[in-house]
């Protein structure tokens, strides 16, 4: 089940509103893990088995270290036996396949053939369980004793899907007491239905014209760009919308998720791009593996090498195919580079550092969205005029000008303007009727592209 | 009697891995109710304007003898200027699996040259079409819905631990 279904926004999430709201205070965390188990089960019911035995293995790991610890041990064998189990899961289930077509051309060896679907969220809820052990292992929390609780903090529906990832020290006071209020649940709401605005009104439309250009026989440098920009924009608005809509979620049941993304294309350079963009996966790849082999208090080559290996498993996160190793090595050679030889000098201009970044991260997305290396090559060279096409043509004209205004508009909601608005007159009034008649149109709007439009894809979905 | 309780828990969860593993890997070769896995891939595809192909049919297109197989399917396009088609086989062998592959290989290479010059269209489906081999099962599809024919064939090969 997506959010951005009639299903869960009409049935499923006030069901699961009425219930926890009903429901003593004691029971609401039972409540929520059991709407959680029924959100992933829904419609692909056949990793369900995976969810409870990644629940159950790392309840039990949390325990144990916190047990070794008590006797005076470190714990750490069973933090490496927790970790790998944990990794030897998203190893199987989402690199197998690509390990193992490697290999058999490597080695000329014949592997077991393995056909399996990627379970949904697994990404996700690998990287929190190992967020968890390494916390209890560090002393910064606590095992946790209660097996619901635990299983609500790996399972929870609103981020179970695309994140944000949420760390478990973050949330573990949470899990035992949180504040509900109206206030809080109406923030939620406003929260939700611009997420939900954000993925259905602008992400599925952009989406549509990135599949209509690259769809084209033949691409001008002129078509190239107006493909890239769609799809540019439509990852971001996919991915924060849905996160804006976990974050709302939480609220509406009293959590407090931090925020995932921060305007990540307003940013002047590359460094501060990867602050504002998926801000829970790089926080986690710094405090998890980052800092632990080194950071940046180690001479120039190891930093380097510390780098570009966190950015190459960060490409790889995304998904198990060298485009996307590509992709992370692109970043780990920009970040470095801005480091040593640029010392982010762009980041002191103000129009031209944006420009720039934009460039290389509207590059970047030709990287991710290309079946391969080589096509990514192919489109790049089309782009930059490299590769004799023309430079426009009819196809790239029709789809600049009919998109014009999507472009527009996605340009101005990738800027802090519009949502400071909001949250002014958020702050300003306690009643606040043309906020809410803002808010109930935007609800509206796309419910009805929901109900008009199949068109609904996720494409933080398969990570 | 924790550390007791929690070494048992530990060791019972480290052999349900192993066997959810072991499963995977055995399963990945296990066989599937061939009208089921029929049934659900013509679902996943618009058969209209096709029609089911017998045994001469399945000669003349691919060379193989429908007797010597343990099972199969095939669907037609009643056009003679479309190319849509779709192959279900269960083999014998894996050998015998491969032999398919090849034969299918060899009647989109075929119909290519058929369509060569002017059926752009028909090409096109021809050059997206989907061969699929899964231990001793072989899908063949030429349609607008490959991709939910793939999906649905390869959903019916998710080791039964999972079903």
């Amino acid at each position: 089940m997506v959010f951005s279904s009639i299903v869960f926004i009409f049935t499923f999430l006030p069901l699961v509103i009425l219930a926890y709201y009903l429901a003593p205070v004691k029971l609401r965390n039972f409540v929520l893990l059991l709407a959680s188990l029924i959100f992933y089960a829904w419609g692909e019911p056949v990793y369900l088995f995976l969810m409870v035995y990644s629940i159950l293995f790392n309840y039990v790991m949390g325990l144990d270290i916190g047990r070794q610890q008590e006797k005076g041990r470190t714990g750490k064998n069973s933090l490496i036996l927790g970790v790998s189990v944990n990794l030897l899961l998203l190893g199987f289930f989402k690199y197998y396949g690509f390990l193992a077509e490697n290999l058999e051309q490597l080695l000329s060896v014949k592997l077991p053939a393995v056909s399996l679907g990627l379970p949904i969220g697994l990404s996700f809820y690998t990287f929190q369980s190992v967020s968890y052990l390494a916390d209890v292992y560090r002393k910064k929390t606590r095992g946790q004793r209660n097996l619901i609780s635990f299983g609500l903090y790996i399972s929870m529906f609103p981020q179970l899907v695309a994140g944000p990832i949420v760390q478990y020290a973050d949330i573990d006071a949470q899990l035992k007491k949180r504040a509900a209020s109206w206030e809080r649940f109406g923030e939620g709401t406003r929260y939700f239905i611009g997420g939900l605005a954000k993925k259905v009104l602008l992400a599925n439309n952009l989406g549509a014209v990135f599949e209509a250009v690259t769809g084209l026989g033949s691409l001008s440098v002129l078509s190239a760009w107006v493909g890239a920009l769609a799809y540019t924009f439509q990852i971001y608005f996919d991915f924060s919308g849905y996160s804006d809509m976990a974050v709302g979620l939480g609220k509406m049941f009293g959590f407090e998720f931090k925020e995932n993304f921060r305007y990540p294309y307003c940013a002047r350079s590359i460094t501060q791009f990867w602050r504002r963009w998926h801000i829970s996966l790089g926080s986690w790849f710094r405090e998890y593996v980052y800092i632990p082999l080194g950071g940046n208090r180690v001479s120039v080559l190891r930093h380097m090498g510390n780098l570009l290996a966190v950015w190459t498993l960060t490409g790889l996160w995304h998904g198990a195919s060298w485009n996307f190793v590509l992709w992370g090595l692109y970043y780990g050679v920009l970040l470095i580079l801005e480091k040593y030889l640029l010392h982010r000098i762009t980041e002191k201009i103000p129009v031209l550092g944006t420009v720039y970044t934009m460039l290389l991260v509207v590059a970047g997305w030709v990287l991710f969205f290309s079946p391969s290396p080589g096509a990514a090559m192919d489109y790049l060279r089309i782009m930059f005029g490299l590769s004799g096409e023309m430079t426009a043509d009819h196809g790239g004209m029709y789809y600049l000008l009919a998109s014009l205004i999507l472009f527009v508009l996605s340009w101005i909601c990738s800027t802090p303007l519009p949502f400071r608005i909001c949250d002014r007159q958020w702050r300003k009034a306690r009643v606040k009727p043309g906020l809410l008649l803002f808010y109930l149109g935007l609800f509206l709007a796309s419910t009805a592209y929901l109900i008009h439009d199949t068109y609904n894809p996720f494409l933080y979905f398969r990570f | 009697m924790k550390d007791v309780m929690l070494k048992t828990a530990k060791v019972f969860l480290l052999v349900l891995l192993a066997v959810m593993f072991w499963v995977i890997l055995r399963g990945s070769r296990r066989q599937v109710d061939f009208s089921l896995l029929q049934e659900d891939v013509r679902q996943a595809m618009d058969l209209s304007g096709l029609k089911q192909g017998d045994a001469q049919l399945l000669r003349r297109f691919y060379g193989l003898n429908g007797e010597e197989l343990e099972d199969w399917v095939l669907w037609t396009a009643e056009d003679n200027m479309a190319v849509e088609e779709l192959l279900l086989a269960e083999c014998k062998s894996e050998e015998q699996a491969e032999q398919v592959r090849q034969a299918a290989e060899a009647r989109v290479e075929t119909q290519k040259k058929n369509f060569e010059g002017y059926g752009l269209e028909q090409v096109q489906l021809l050059d997206d079409s989907v061969i699929q081999t899964e231990g001793c099962y072989v899908l063949f599809a030429v349609s607008a819905q490959v991709r939910q024919a793939k999906a649905a064939f390869e959903k019916a090969f998710v080791p039964v631990i999972f079903d």
